[in-house]
């Protein structure tokens, strides 16, 4: 059923004028095209910019809002380090629905699970969200299969769908109700939605055809991590990996970190950086006992913490199906294939 | 505004006592208010080495200082055992659940420990007889590989017996004695032979364990044999708990962050899972 939402229009020959526009209002930062290549980036020529398209290779949110590395307290000073700015606006363009998906973890973890992380929520109040609809799904995209759409449902001021000859514009939030009142727009007509719910079901039909054969599988992924855990495709499926990490650097729903200290200029600091929970000492104790020492049991750590434990602590998926670690990883481990072989391996043995 | 979890509040190294040969208590007096609760834990900082996650083993009640024993295994560690009494180091904290006191009232306690592990053993101990009446029996159960490695020596061999001997039984073991010792000598889990003759009903009784992994791991097993249900095991998860607010992962065991689920936990939450005792 389609929500209730203000939707408005644009032509799609206007979207430069538009991004003129919000630059008006505040920087905007963006996925842009340069020399062919996608980045995200501050938008300096409305032309740059990307709308549709599928999302970018780096996790966008992940270092605006939880930074690889970051000074979290300096000792004995009497100062916080947090909530001490006045946020400056900006606005983030171009984002995809699995984007929104990785911000939605991010929330759940550091604003919502108590206690709020301050440096997270001072840096969340900064950006108002444009997301669009992503037009066309990579080899390696699976966001369908865990609880999203290829197109932002939640989380964005404004959503936009680009079609041949019109963007849509759907309302998310009173910053957004006010850019498609100030800015010249049109109301959506009836055909327009239309039009959009019939581009929307191609794509999702788009990503399905991309997984068919993998998914669905034949139990919900908790479930299977859960009863699963002693499959031997742990172990066969983890046999190329070299633990580099590079998945869950890439994630943009991989939150641990690791907190260390450093002489800075004049007193002792507390550093935050990305941890790595594939590396070999991640959970070691100063005492040498390991609970993973196998890196089988680092590789289902890592799945059993997105789908079981994310269900368990936030009830979501802690996965937005982007296929970033598919596409990142080295030895070319495929997530959606490691699950259909756990899925299987009972039905075999 | 809120607060910034990772910061330090300042506290003031008083005192530190050698308990052992690789083991010091270490008497802290923060410089801004700070309690907790026994079974809770801290993360201490040695300022410009690190930090690492300790459970205070002096009384929640008493409120000028706290006090952390330690054992010299890492970095962190080996650089507190350096430390002399006037430095500055960091506290964040408390973290954690604590022992679940209205639980345990009314019923009778059983408190199992072995070797280290006696230090938030002692902090509930202390906070129990602070009102002894709440609680039925009270059973003292500790082990040490030998008479020379009690923490706690004094207390353990002597002073609590002579306070708390009319509420408390004591049952101390030795796994090797030397010449002087007249106690018992055997594994930690011999002194819970012949609990169930004291014991009269499991329902009304708790037991609570803390020590080495593997002394841990036995100890429940004896526990459940002797008549004890899962529920009813406390043990004191010992993991590499990091942030200490349920985030960073390094301490996660299944689905529990021990850091923010425990790290006290029944046995029941564990007993499924993989590597509990690793």
């Amino acid at each position: 059923m389609e929500r209730k939402t203000l939707v408005c229009k644009i032509p799609r020959k206007e979207l430069g004028e538009f991004i003129a526009w919000l630059e008006e209002e505040c920087p905007v930062y963006g996925i842009r095209k340069r020399d062919d290549k996608l980045s995200f980036g501050k938008i300096e020529k409305p032309d740059e910019v990307v709308v549709g398209g599928a999302r970018i290779t780096q996790p966008v949110f992940k270092s605006l809002l939880f930074p690889p590395r970051e000074k979290v307290a300096t000792y004995f000073t009497g100062e916080s380090n947090a909530g001490e700015k006045e946020a400056e606006k900006k606005i983030i363009f171009g984002v995809k629905s699995c984007d929104l998906k990785g911000l939605l973890v991010y929330d759940k973890v550091f604003r919502d699970s108590s206690p709020a992380d301050p440096f997270y929520l001072d840096r969340r109040e900064e950006y108002y969200i444009i997301s669009s609809d992503c037009t066309a799904p990579l080899s390696t995209c699976f966001c369908s299969f865990v609880e999203i759409n290829p197109y932002p449902e939640t989380l964005f001021d404004l959503n936009l769908t680009p079609l041949e000859d019109i963007i849509l514009l759907e309302v998310g939030s009173k910053w957004g109700e006010f850019v498609v009142k100030k800015y010249p727009t049109y109301l959506a007509q009836p055909e327009d939605l239309e039009r959009r719910k019939k581009f929307r079901e191609d794509l999702t039909e788009e990503v399905r055809k991309i997984n068919e054969g993998i998914f669905p599988l034949s139990r919900p992924y908790a479930n299977l991590m859960r009863l699963e855990l002693e499959s031997p495709a742990w172990e066969s499926e983890s046999e190329f990996c070299v633990a580099c990490g590079g998945c869950t650097a890439i994630c943009p729903t991989c939150y641990c970190y690791l907190l260390y200290d450093e002489k800075g200029k004049e007193n002792y600091e507390k550093i935050r950086i990305w941890d790595y929970c594939q590396y070999p000492s991640f959970a070691q104790e100063a005492g040498g006992a390991n609970p993973r020492r196998k890196l089988t049991e680092r590789f289902r750590h890592r799945y059993a913490h997105k789908f079981d434990y994310g269900m368990v602590r936030n009830g979501i998926y802690e996965c937005s199906g982007c296929g970033r670690c598919i596409e990142v990883c080295a030895g070319k481990i495929d997530m959606r294939k490691v699950f259909k072989k756990v899925a299987e391996s009972r039905t075999e043995s | 505004m809120i607060r910034n979890s990772y910061l330090p509040i300042p506290g003031e190294l008083v005192k530190v006592v050698e308990e052992t040969s690789n083991i010091k208590t270490f008497r802290i007096v923060p410089e801004e208010e700070f309690s907790f609760q026994a079974g809770q834990f801290i993360e201490l900082t040695v300022p410009g080495v690190g930090e690492a996650p300790f459970t205070p083993s002096s009384s929640p009640f008493e409120k000028k200082f706290l006090e952390v024993t330690v054992m010299k295994v890492g970095r962190v560690t080996t650089a507190l055992h350096e430390l002399e009494p006037g430095v500055k180091l960091g506290i964040r904290g408390p973290f954690g659940a604590p022992y679940p006191l209205d639980v345990f009232a009314g019923k009778d306690v059983v408190i199992v420990g072995g070797g280290v592990g006696l230090a938030p053993l002692r902090a509930l101990f202390l906070t129990l007889m602070e009102e002894k009446d709440k609680y039925k029996k009270i059973i003292f159960c500790c082990g040490a590989k030998t008479p020379e490695d009690f923490i706690y020596r004094e207390s353990i061999l002597d002073k609590w017996h002579r306070e708390f001997s009319d509420k408390v039984c004591f049952r101390i073991t030795v796994d090797q004695a030397d010449e002087k010792w007249k106690g018992n000598v055997g594994l930690v889990t011999t002194t819970l032979d012949g609990l169930n003759g004291e014991i009269s009903n499991f329902d009304t009784s708790v037991a609570v364990v803390c020590g080495p992994p593997v002394m841990m791991k036995f100890t429940t097993f004896k526990l459940l044999e002797v008549g004890y249900k899962p529920e009813s095991i406390y043990l004191s998860m010992e993991k590499n708990m990091s942030c200490g607010l349920g985030k960073c992962g390094h301490c996660m065991m299944g689905p529990y962050y021990v850091c923010k689920d425990g790290p006290v936990f029944p046995y029941s939450k564990l007993k499924n899972m993989p590597k509990v005792w690793d």
